[in-house]
């Protein structure tokens, strides 16, 4: 039981160190319950080191780097998501300015870790400039799609924020909800050169900074 | 941890301390997993868990501590390198400096 638990650990792992970390579970048979639970977390944790280590990690190409990086992506959106949620129809008009200064934040720390994460799925700059970019594209399309979907779906609330109903009454529209969508079809552009420009700029530094953390130790 | 042994320790990273306990117990000779275990227990008292020691023992084959020989079994024996050797030397000294040092000051100490 507590064998099949070396699956866990990285392909290349288990090629030079499978064979005998089975014979030493062998070894080390019968074990107690309490036991067996111990054998159970420590060889979790030397899978979870093995993976994140990166020293077993067999590095892929570019489609791999986009990849990860677009699924890391749509994670982090999540909480961008819950956030536009939030300050648009939970708490509408109260917390706009913070929630402007911790999304930037958060989408420099996410964009860094973009970074670090296409570098280590490929190596090579291209692959990892390109997933960095893709991220930010696909970011900027999410932010604006939640958007979208939030303003049309929540029209009422939203057009009760009294900025937006200075700017509805300064475009000389007759619909809020053209207004509303006009308006962000202006910031799709916008939106997308920023989150584009953030992603690589930012993905540059974390997948700088993981090269340089990958580096064998000098002892 | 400054100072050499500290470099030492700093550069096995999270495993560092098992590392020390893997390098002192192939001192005295090549040894499999399991001789290691059995060792490590006998004279420092800590049971390594196969993951802790194969995380350890990679570390150390990769920065080139220890080197495994031909496989008995499916058992790989380990033994120290040159450097290994030289890299517990340094550790285990340093740690004796802070042990000598700070058993003077408990000596002092009033309870």
């Amino acid at each position: 039981m507590v064998n099949k638990l070396i699956r866990l650990y990285p392909a290349r792992w288990r090629e030079r160190y499978g064979a005998e970390m089975t014979r030493l579970l062998e070894d080390l048979a019968p074990l107690s319950r309490g036991a067996r639970l111990r054998v159970g977390l420590d060889l979790l944790r030397g899978a979870a080191d093995a993976r994140l280590s990166g020293d077993f990690h067999r590095p892929g190409g570019a489609a791999r780097a986009v990849g990860v990086a677009s699924g890391a992506t749509v994670l982090g959106w999540l909480p961008v998501g819950a956030l536009i949620f939030l300050t648009t129809v939970t708490f509408p008009s109260r917390f706009d300015g913070i929630a402007v200064v911790g999304g930037f934040f958060y989408l420099m720390a996410f964009f860094l870790a973009i970074g670090a994460i296409a570098s280590r799925a490929c190596p090579k700059p291209g692959a990892w400039l390109a997933a960095c970019a893709a991220s930010g594209a696909l970011m900027a399309v999410l932010f604006n799609a939640t958007y979208a979907v939030i303003d049309n779906a929540y029209l009422g609330i939203v057009s009760r924020d009294p900025e937006t109903i200075t700017e509805f009454r300064a475009s000389g529209m007759t619909s809020m909800r053209d207004f509303i969508n006009v308006s962000l079809e202006h910031q799709i552009i916008v939106g997308f050169v920023v989150c584009v420009v953030i992603g690589v700029l930012m993905g540059m530094v974390g997948a700088v900074c993981a090269a340089e953390r990958r580096q064998p130790a000098r002892v | 941890m400054d100072g050499e042994g500290g470099h030492v320790v700093n550069a096995l990273g999270t495993f560092a301390e098992p590392g020390v306990l893997i390098l002192a117990s192939l001192a005295d000779g090549p040894k499999h997993g399991y001789a290691l275990i059995k060792d490590i227990e006998g004279f420092a008292g800590t049971r390594l868990g196969p993951g802790t020691l194969y995380a350890a023992l990679s570390r150390l084959e990769r920065r080139g501590l220890v080197e495994a020989l031909p496989a008995q079994e499916r058992r790989h024996p380990y033994r120290l390198t040159a450097a290994g050797a030289e890299a517990a030397r340094s550790y285990l000294q340093h740690a004796r400096q802070v042990t000598a040092t700070g058993l003077a000051r408990l000596e002092g100490y009033a309870w």
